[in-house]
């Protein structure tokens, strides 16, 4: 049974080791090893990660099975949108709905926004197509020469429904 | 839909980005001057900070417009050669959209990649959005300059917050 909480300071070395993980098996064949590692290692660095944990600002959550990090989510409020800055589901994990509860959990976290904002890697097809189900749909794409390579931006969105305007969630985003 | 690329100022884009830093600074929100410098100002500053050592990337939409930048300029003196100054902008139509978030991460990664050890900045206390980004990258306050501006009689403290390399 996987449950859904928020996340805590003890999850910060699990939280780090599923993000570095994610990385490498989607990356592996876009970007140099090197700059995985030295990516995941700033970006995902511990100290960095508690302060996102204990920022009330942030809505960082994991997805429990048993001890184990079977996923990551962590999100916050733009205007009025939720911005998800991450979403991660190990492997072994993905294909269970995990992913939907974690993004839906974040619906819940910022009542009251309009839409959602995510950006995924174009050459994650895996990821285009995860999130095109969750009812996102293309806004922008942002390309740019990165560790050596060319990487595509894909920015999505979707709108979440708002009282009286039950159609809102399957509209097109502008 | 809109598509944007991520670049390295090229001579060609100078005067995109000086137009970019004008209707940003024409806003009077953001920036310690109200208008961009001269162009030929510009030219030198993007030039200085590659030469120097630093990044100045621009962001463009399909036409080669230029609608965000973000630059670090490397310290030229002994001493304070691992430390640069970072800048950046996005054009009011196309903020919300990612595009500072992704000049920032590729000019950072490309400054640790370049031997800087810190990033600083200073930014007005009343840029929320900005603070927020910063935070998000991982810079940290480092001081408050009280009133450091009066303009339109509004008061507004300097926020001086600065990123060090870890790994």
């Amino acid at each position: 049974m996987t449950t859904i909480e928020r996340a805590a300071v003890k999850d910060v070395l699990s939280i780090k080791e599923v993000l570095r993980k994610t990385w490498h098996d989607t990356y592996a064949t876009l970007l140099p090893r090197t700059a995985i590692e030295g990516i995941t290692a700033r970006w995902h660095a511990p100290e960095l990660l508690t302060e996102q944990v204990q920022d009330p600002d942030i809505y960082f959550a994991v997805a429990r099975d048993g001890d184990v990090v079977a996923g990551v989510i962590s999100a916050r409020r733009q205007d009025d949108a939720i911005v998800v800055d991450r979403l991660y589901v190990p492997p072994q994990f993905q294909r269970c709905g995990i992913g939907q509860r974690l993004l839906e959990s974040s619906y819940l976290a910022f009542r009251g926004a309009q839409r959602v904002r995510l950006t995924v890697v174009a050459e994650n097809s895996k990821g285009v197509a995860f999130y095109t189900k969750q009812g996102f749909r293309e806004t922008v794409r942002i390309s740019e020469d990165f560790a050596g390579a060319r990487l595509e931006n894909v920015v999505m969105e979707r709108q979440l429904q708002t009282p009286g305007d039950v159609s809102a969630s399957k509209g097109k985003s502008s | 839909m809109d598509r944007f690329r991520v670049v390295e100022t090229t001579d060609a884009l100078i005067s995109g980005f000086h137009a970019a830093v004008d209707a940003v600074a024409r806003e009077r929100r953001f920036f310690t001057f109200l208008e961009a410098p001269p162009l030929t100002k510009s030219e030198e500053f993007v030039r200085r900070v590659l030469m120097g050592g630093g990044v100045h990337l621009v962001a463009i939409d399909s036409e080669d417009q230029v609608v965000g930048w973000c630059d670090i300029m490397r310290s030229p003196r002994e001493g304070f050669r691992h430390a640069g100054q970072f800048g950046i902008g996005v054009v009011a139509p196309f903020r919300g959209v990612g595009l500072g978030r992704r000049l920032a991460e590729l000019a950072i990664e490309s400054a640790w990649e370049r031997g800087l050890e810190r990033i600083e900045l200073v930014v007005f206390a009343s840029n929320a959005r900005a603070i927020a980004l910063y935070r998000r990258l991982g810079f940290e306050e480092e001081g408050v300059r009280r009133k450091a501006r009066k303009l339109d009689g509004d008061y507004d403290d300097d926020l001086m917050m600065a990123l060090l390399r870890k790994y």
